[in-house]
């Protein structure tokens, strides 16, 4: 469908092709080009057939891989990598925890709404910090498909603990922050349950890595539970969330994130990453 | 080749276009072959990374095949594909601060002097006539500006990314540029007569 007379000659787009025309000139090809059919089919001489038939195939994998959930892609969107977000995507550590998290605070959220029953805060208080924590242990729990995959997968178990523990703060913390945001009298508590969370989540995966999911699950549950069992004993449960008891749940969250990263160093599985 | 062996191979670009938008990956085959070359080509003068440039040209045609569907139908499937490409290399760049081989600075030295086939001089006549000797004129800074925004048909904004510049660089260096195209254009014309 060419409308000029005239065709860029075999020597000009060699020329071209090697970069040794000038820019004007260029610019007078490449402005033939996108209306020359017979020029366009005469520059297939200068493509190497082996890096075509490389970037068809990236083309032809990037066209079949079906579209990801939109928290991993999300997570590709933070930096983490396509075969790590694939094998996030196959996992149901990312569907399980949502909807439990959903069910469990929407629940609680509706309890704590009751202005008179302290009972409500304290649900919302021990419910919060654990559901991220047992969305990680969910994630690790013999019941999922994806075990024998994880197994056989040359990936070391602590890497792969940390990037569900990403996939499944980023599903779950927004949700249980937006929803405490909107319970009246809740308050700051809305917010202050992370620190307990952080440190729980970490413990956690410090179990996770030497641990059976069956084992640290409930002992974190129980844990927990102790603690805004205490607090609510004494009178408020909001002291459970207060200054000094964040400061120990930051102590807790630094040790156990030494020890995680002191773990992952040392385990030399192929695929981790020192 | 072999490569062609699929699905009508005669059928026109648009025609490929449609077929992808029905879900024919046999027309994105072909579609690829007739058009990865000259992109490659171009996209290298854009971008000295080869591996940056093979990235660029797969993101663009799963972008074609992805938005076939959107495809108004009107003007050239390589200008469509074109367009793609040019804005995934400067969305590509964007991330990355050491950027592009100078477009044209080395080669021109020399190509000023070898420019003497007929066919080139007929090439510049028909498409630029006296435009070309006054794009010549202009500094590699200027007509690198010029290239980006008029040629490529990128916004000032995208320009600068793909340069590397600031936008307002950009917008001064396009003023400059125009100012002194007009000059030269006006002398000419009046040399002529």
């Amino acid at each position: 469908m060419s409308t000029t007379s005239w065709h860029c000659d075999a020597r000009l787009l060699t020329r071209y092709s090697a970069g040794t025309v000038d820019a004007v000139l260029a610019a007078s090809v490449e402005a033939h080009l996108v209306c020359c059919t017979r020029c366009r089919a005469a520059m297939a001489v200068h493509a190497d057939p082996d890096e075509s038939d490389r970037i068809w195939a990236g083309v032809r994998t990037a066209i079949a891989r079906p579209v990801a959930p939109w928290p991993v892609r999300l997570l590709r969107r933070c930096g983490v990598s396509d075969e790590d977000a694939v094998l996030l995507s196959v996992s149901r550590s990312l569907r399980g925890p949502w909807t439990l998290a959903t069910v469990v605070v929407l629940v609680c959220a509706a309890w704590a709404s009751f202005p008179d029953d302290p009972r409500g805060k304290a649900a919302y208080l021990l419910v919060a910090p654990l559901v991220p924590v047992l969305g990680v242990v969910a994630a690790f729990a013999s019941a999922d498909q994806t075990a024998e995959l994880a197994v056989t997968t040359p990936y070391s178990k602590a890497r792969l603990a940390l990037l569900r523990t990403l996939a499944v703060i980023v599903t779950t913390v927004p949700l249980v922050v937006a929803m405490g945001a909107v319970i009246p009298g809740i308050g700051w508590m809305a917010v202050t349950w992370l620190g307990p969370a952080f440190g729980l989540t970490l413990t956690a995966l410090v179990g996770l890595t030497c641990l059976p999911a069956e084992i640290v699950g409930p002992a974190v549950f129980a844990g927990w539970t102790a603690v805004v069992g205490c607090a609510y004993g004494r009178d408020t449960v909001a002291t459970a969330v207060a200054a000094p008891a964040q400061l120990g749940y930051l102590v807790l969250a630094v040790v156990t994130a030494a020890v995680l990263f002191l773990r992952i160093r040392s385990t030399h599985f192929p695929g981790a990453r020192p | 080749m072999g490569m062609r062996s699929h699905a009508d191979p005669g059928a026109d670009d648009a025609a490929l276009v449609r077929a992808m938008a029905a879900g024919d990956e046999a027309a994105l085959r072909v579609l690829f072959t007739r058009h990865l070359p000259w992109l490659r080509a171009r996209l290298t003068r854009r971008c000295g990374d080869p591996d940056v440039v093979a990235d660029v040209l797969q993101d663009t045609f799963v972008a074609a095949w992805k938005g076939a569907r959107r495809w108004r139908g009107d003007g050239e499937v390589a200008a469509w594909l074109w367009g793609i490409a040019v804005r995934r290399l400067v969305s590509r760049l964007r991330s990355r601060p050491e950027r592009l081989a100078a477009p044209t600075a080395e080669v021109e030295a020399v190509d000023e002097r070898t420019l003497s086939s007929a066919e080139e001089l007929v090439l510049l006549g028909v498409e630029h006539g006296d435009l070309a000797a006054a794009l010549r004129r202009l500094s590699p800074q200027l007509r690198a500006v010029i290239e980006a925004t008029v040629l490529d048909g990128l916004t000032t904004r995208e320009a600068a990314q793909l340069l590397g510049l600031a936008q307002g660089t950009v917008k001064g260096r396009i003023r400059k540029a125009k100012a002194q195209l007009r000059q030269d254009l006006i002398s000419y014309q009046a040399g002529w007569s």
